[in-house]
C-alpha cells in the first residue's frame, strides 16, 4: 500500500506502521521475552507472516503459531484498551480478545482484510460489548457528538460531491489530518489530550477534523440531506 | 441508492464510538449499501493500523499459560454469522439481523392515526428512542419538527417530502430546523426512526397526535 512510505515530519508515529516505527518502539518498551519474538524481529511487520499464523491456528489449532500471534498484539491490545480508559479491564478484555481469536480464526478470509484489521474489529467489539453491557458513557461521549455533529451539519452543504475513485479515503488527508483523526475516534481521546499529545492547541484540533471530514465527506458520493 | 451516513457516522461506527441506537440502524444500512461497506472495511484498517502503533504494554507469561489452558477445551467455531462483524454490541445485533431480514414479527404493533402504526423498540439507549413505523400507501405523515436530530432508516417502499424521495436502505439526518411533512409512496412505507427527543407535531391534529405518541 502506498500509505506505508508516509514522512514523519516529527516523533510522532501513529500514521501506518512500518519497519522503522516498530525499531522506535521496540527501544523503549517492554515485551514479553520469548523465542518466538526475539528470533523473528525482522519479520514482525510482515503481515504475510501473520495470516500464515492465523490460518494455522484455523485449520490445525497450532499453538506456536497462536503464541506468535500473542507476543505481538497481546502488548498492543493491552495498550490499545489502557487509552481508552479501561484500565482495570484491560488484562480481562485482552483475554477474551484472544479467546475469540481462537474461536473465530475459521472466520478470517484474507481476501477481505489484513491481520491486525481482523483482530482490531474483535478488540472494537469486545470493548463495545463491554460497555454496552455496563451502561457505562465514555467519559467524553457528549462533547465528541455534539461537536462533531455541529461541524458535520455546517460543512455538509458546502462538500464538493466528487464521485472519484480512490483507493483508501484516508490518502485524501496530510498527516496532520490523519493524526487528529485516529486520536480522536480511534484512540477515543478528547479534544484537550489530543491537542497536548499533537502539540497544536483544541482549536487547530477542532479545525483539522472539520477540514478532514470536509475532504472525505466530498468524496463519500450521493447525496445527504 | 442516494441517502448515506455521512462520514462523521462511519467513523465513529468503525471506531466503535457510536450509540447503541445508531450502531444497530449503520449495521442494517451496511447490509444494503456495498458502497459504505468498503467505506468502513477502509476505516477498519486505520483501526488495524492504530492498534499496530501503539506504545506496547508488558504482558506477562503466566497469562498466556492461562490462556492456553482455556482454549484447550474449545473448539474452533466453523459456522459464524456475517453479523458478527458488525459494530454492534453483542446483545443488539440479533435485531439488526432481524431488520436486515425485514422480520417484524415480534414487535409490538399500536394504531397511531388510521395509516399509521408504530412499534417502540426498547433499545435502553439512553440517548435515543427508537421506533418502527409503517405507513399505508400515499399516507400522509402528520407536519412535524424535531426538538432534537431524527434519524430514519427507509426499510421498505419509500417516503417523500419537498427535498426529495427517500427509498428502501437510504439513511436520513433531520434536524430541528427541519418542519416537514412526509408522504409515503405508493407501496407505502416502514423505516426505523431514531430520535433524541420525541416528535413534536405542529399540523392542524397536532396536540392529539403528540398526546397519542406520548
Amino acid at each position: 500500500m502506498g500509505l506505508i512510505q508516509r514522512q514523519y515530519s516529527d516523533n510522532l508515529v501513529y500514521w501506518p506502521v512500518n519497519a522503522k516505527q516498530n525499531t522506535n518502539l521496540k527501544g523503549k518498551t517492554k515485551t514479553m521475552s520469548s523465542e518466538s519474538s526475539s528470533n523473528n524481529l525482522s519479520l514482525q511487520q510482515d503481515p504475510v507472516r501473520w495470516r500464515h499464523h492465523l490460518l494455522a491456528v484455523a485449520e490445525k489449532r497450532d499453538k506456536n503459531a497462536y503464541q506468535a500471534l500473542y507476543v505481538h498484539f497481546a502488548p498492543k491490545i493491552k495498550s490499545f484498551y489502557l487509552q481508552k480508559g479501561l484500565a482495570s479491564k484491560a488484562e480481562e478484555l485482552m483475554h477474551e480478545v484472544f479467546i475469540k481469536i481462537w474461536q473465530k480464526a475459521a472466520s478470517y478470509n484474507p481476501e477481505k482484510a489484513k491481520v491486525s484489521t481482523w483482530i482490531f474489529t474483535i478488540v472494537r467489539n469486545s470493548r463495545i460489548d463491554y460497555l454496552r453491557k455496563k451502561k457505562i458513557d465514555e467519559v467524553n461521549e457528549d462533547d465528541c457528538a455534539e461537536s462533531y455533529e455541529e461541524s458535520a451539519f455546517e460543512e455538509q452543504l458546502d462538500a464538493e460531491r466528487t464521485k472519484q475513485q480512490i483507493s483508501n479515503l484516508f490518502e485524501l488527508l496530510n498527516d496532520e489530518q490523519r493524526h487528529v483523526i485516529q486520536k480522536v475516534y480511534f484512540e477515543d481521546k478528547s479534544h484537550q489530550i489530543a491537542a497536548e499529545e499533537l502539540d497544536m492547541t483544541p482549536g487547530v484540533v477542532k479545525s483539522r477534523i472539520r477540514s478532514a471530514l470536509k475532504i472525505l465527506r466530498s468524496h463519500m458520493g450521493g447525496t445527504r440531506l | 441508492m442516494n441517502y448515506h451516513p455521512d462520514i462523521d457516522f462511519l467513523l465513529k461506527y468503525s471506531s466503535g464510538q457510536l450509540e447503541p441506537a445508531l450502531s444497530v440502524a449503520i449495521g442494517v444500512h451496511l447490509q444494503d449499501c456495498e458502497s459504505c461497506r468498503e467505506k468502513v472495511s477502509q476505516l477498519e484498517d486505520v483501526g488495524g493500523q492504530t492498534l499496530e502503533s501503539v506504545a506496547e504494554e508488558s504482558v506477562s507469561d503466566e497469562f498466556f499459560n492461562k490462556l492456553l489452558a482455556d482454549v484447550e477445551e474449545l473448539p474452533i467455531e466453523q459456522n459464524i454469522s456475517p453479523f458478527e462483524e458488525c459494530a454492534v454490541a453483542e446483545m443488539d445485533r440479533p435485531f439488526v439481523q432481524q431488520l436486515s431480514e425485514r422480520n417484524y414479527e415480534n414487535l409490538q404493533w399500536e394504531k397511531v392515526t388510521k395509516n399509521i402504526s408504530k412499534a417502540t423498540v426498547a433499545m435502553n439507549d439512553p440517548r435515543f428512542q427508537m421506533e418502527l413505523l409503517k405507513f399505508a400507501p400515499r399516507a400522509k405523515i402528520p407536519k412535524h419538527t424535531h426538538s432534537g436530530s431524527e434519524y430514519t432508516l427507509v426499510l421498505e417502499g419509500d417516503f417523500s417530502d419537498k427535498d426529495g424521495t427517500y427509498r428502501t436502505g437510504e439513511f436520513i439526518v433531520n434536524d430541528s430546523s427541519v418542519e416537514h411533512q412526509p408522504l409515503a409512496g405508493d407501496e407505502g412505507c416502514v423505516c426505523l426512526a431514531i430520535t433524541d427527543a420525541p416528535l413534536k407535531f405542529t399540523g392542524t391534529f397536532g396536540p392529539i397526535i403528540n398526546w397519542w405518541v406520548n
